[in-house]
């Protein structure tokens, strides 16, 4: 099934995987969780994700349990500071 | 003993005088440096209920034991009174090259007492300490052409200058101290308590150097922090993108103000957002972003160079305006989202603009556009008409209404006079008090407290008002919208927070850094046995002596809350849909947590385990 990414405020060491704009496109087994996909994009370490499906906020704690759908679309934000 | 230099400079503006004092070393131990220890200072020496722009008040120039020095980011110093705008505590922090001058020419802190009975400027060459006319000069000149002047007139280009432009001349209540052309110690009006001194600017040159307690262990820290810093993802984008990537995250997710708050996601976001200011225009080839900019030994590079579109209207109309054509500072996330959401305006162009006229004559582009925001929603709402606003069609997303309108508040003229009381006295003015999207009288950040509930507490508790920079509950807010465990995470970062505004480090750095890294550079510099702990302690402590010096202000628990707005009208959109602040189950457990009274008052215990 085909998954929609996008990397919020993206900037600096983005994942290979995004394009310049940080987005892509995955084909993923069914069944994937949003645990698994974050796993497969290998995001830098020391930063905490937000994850959104359809707009809504998943928690960390959950996003193992939430599995996706084909066509759904996955914003990832990470957890920067304002200024 | 190193870090500190163990001098301060008093200066006597109605008497034209200045002398040396010795550093208080003992309040030094406990208070570090910068927002810590100057106001230390300004509340055993003032009484905090005085007028903010009478001559009673004082205003301190602080800078860190980290100030001046080779650790990363140690530029930073602040501007340390009681706030014109909001009548609290005021701590502006900036960075550039100023504070870290200052302190090379051998000065921990310079105190301004009284008022000049005509304008001045002080220029300090190390010990050369001079105050002089500013008349004829560059009194009623913008804080660009003041710094200029100042460096020309002295024959030393590397003079470094703080100035109020004319806004602080004009005592607008959001004015700031600028330094270095578009740095800015911006919050709470201090550039209008500093006009209200008649001191037009600070010019400083210096050559002294700043000792530190063990140079090898203070070489080899700085560098590990330093190899730290720069390998640090966050460190990685903000050099890249710079903080405006931070509305990619708040308009996802629901918590971008926008229109006065009325809303919090805002349709015109792809027009303004990051990516459009880095993509290449058509017509000159130039992105709005045209390079990246450090300041004093610092290694993330977080501030921008812009240019605005040459065929835009507001430089292409007008041959006096081209120089803002020129490669000037840029957007920062709090500008833009004040300049475009908050005011509805999709115009990034504008928003550079405006920004430029905020630097120039030293005004706070949050509060500024906070003030706006609020007069377009009373003249939406028929409170105001053309006959206030002397014709200016002030509707949300009108952006040129946006330029008018900040043109003549840089300078106190027509209705911009009126928007320059800020927003909680323009709404009190218009008997509308509710649509001032302030707390303490200060202006909203970018942070909708619907969506970000810990960010909610953290404007309500803040001892400077509306503030993004005193508590850090981003990670938390950005994943769980609800108020439980908000308290326990405002009340930690706020007194992390304020142990490193003590330093002369950037907040920014916190982002790499825990305590212990900001702590061990200050051991290496300051000897002392000073880690994580106690800088955790000296935090809480400065953040209470900041809660006293407000309540003996005059501040109580009712200064505790949010615009009633974030209380009762749920947001519309985004993860927090249907939801408002919950602010009366976080406010209890931030009291309890804090060992206060559930009147918000410090108990006798609590005073004497933070060694006040």
């Amino acid at each position: 099934m085909k998954i929609k990414v996008k990397l919020l405020a993206a900037g600096g060491a983005v994942p290979k995987v995004f394009d310049e704009f940080g987005e892509c496109e995955l084909d993923m087994p069914a069944s994937t969780s949003i645990a698994d996909l974050m796993d497969k994009i290998s995001l830098p370490k020391e930063e905490s994700y937000t994850s959104l499906v359809s707009g809504q906020a998943v928690q960390a704690e959950d996003r193992a349990a939430h599995t996706l759908g084909d066509g759904d679309e996955v914003v990832l934000l990470p957890a920067i500071q304002g200024g | 003993m190193g870090g500190w230099q163990g001098k301060v400079l008093r200066i006597d503006l109605s008497a034209g005088t200045s002398k040396e004092e010795p550093l208080n070393q003992e309040w030094a131990d406990q208070y570090l440096g910068q927002r810590g220890l100057a106001t230390k200072y300004l509340y055993e020496e003032m009484d905090p209920a005085v007028d903010s722009l009478s001559p009673d008040n004082k205003m301190i120039f602080a800078t860190g034991p980290l100030t001046g020095t080779m650790a990363s980011t140690g530029g930073r110093w602040s501007v340390v009174t009681k706030g014109a705008l909001t009548d609290a505590i005021a701590c502006s922090n900036s960075g550039g090259y100023f504070g870290g001058e200052l302190k090379l020419s051998g000065w921990d802190m310079v105190i301004f007492e009284g008022k000049s009975p005509h304008p001045v400027y002080v220029m300090i060459r190390d010990d050369d300490v001079q105050i002089l006319d500013a008349r004829d000069f560059i009194w009623g000149e913008t804080a660009w052409e003041a710094e200029d002047r100042i460096r020309t007139r002295h024959q030393d280009p590397l003079i470094r200058v703080a100035t109020i432009g004319r806004a602080g001349e004009a005592m607008v209540r959001f004015a700031c101290v600028m330094n270095d052309k578009d740095r800015a110690a911006g919050r709470s009006g201090v550039g209008a308590v500093m006009g209200s001194k008649n001191l037009k600017a600070v010019g400083v040159r210096g050559t002294v150097g700043v000792r530190v307690h063990d140079p090898a262990a203070f070489m080899k820290i700085v560098s590990e922090m330093r190899q730290k810093l720069d390998t640090h993802a966050a460190r990685n984008r903000l050099n890249a993108v710079g903080t405006h990537a931070m509305m990619d995250n708040t308009n996802a997710y629901g918590s971008l103000p926008t229109r006065n708050g009325r809303d919090v996601q805002f349709e015109g976001h792809d027009a303004v957002k990051v990516k459009t200011a880095h993509t290449k225009r058509r017509n000159d080839g130039k992105a709005n972003v045209i390079a990246a900019k450090a300041c004093f030994s610092c290694s993330i590079g977080c501030g921008r160079i812009a240019k605005i579109d040459p065929d835009h209207f507001t430089v292409s109309s007008d041959d006096n305006k081209q120089k803002y054509g020129n490669a000037i500072g840029g957007l920062e996330y709090e500008s833009i989202f004040a300049l475009a959401p908050m005011v509805g305006c999709n115009d990034l162009s504008a928003a550079t603009y405006v920004n430029a006229l905020c630097n120039e004559d030293g005004m706070d582009p949050i509060s500024l556009g906070g003030s706006i925001s609020a007069a377009m929603e009373l003249y939406e709402e028929g409170v105001i008409t053309d006959k206030e606003t002397g014709g200016i069609k002030l509707n949300f997303g009108n952006a040129e209404a946006m330029c008018q309108v900040t043109e003549q508040a840089a300078r106190g003229e027509g209705f911009g006079a009126e928007v320059g009381l800020g927003s909680k006295r323009l709404c009190e003015k218009y008997a509308r008090p509710e649509l001032s999207v302030s707390v303490k009288g200060l202006e909203f950040p970018g942070y909708d407290p619907r969506a970000m509930q810990g960010m909610g507490l953290a404007y309500a508790t803040s001892n400077r008002g509306a503030c993004h920079m005193r508590a850090s509950p981003f990670a938390d807010d950005f994943t769980h919208v609800r108020p439980d465990g908000k308290a326990q995470i405002v009340k930690d970062t706020q007194d992390a927070n304020a142990g490193k505004d003590a330093t002369g480090l950037c907040a920014f750095a916190g982002n790499a850094w825990d305590l212990n890294d900001y702590a061990a550079q200050i051991d290496a510099a300051c000897g002392g046995g000073w880690d994580g702990e106690r800088l955790t302690k000296t935090g809480e402590r400065i953040w209470t002596l900041e809660r006293q010096f407000n309540m003996r202000a005059g501040m109580t628990k009712a200064d505790d809350t949010l615009p009633e707005r974030f209380l009762k009208e749920a947001a519309k959109t985004g993860v927090a849909a249907g939801r408002v602040t919950e602010l009366d189950k976080m406010l209890p457990e931030y009291y309890e947590i804090r060992g206060w009274t559930p009147d918000g008052v410090p108990t006798n215990e609590t005073l004497d385990r933070v060694g006040l």
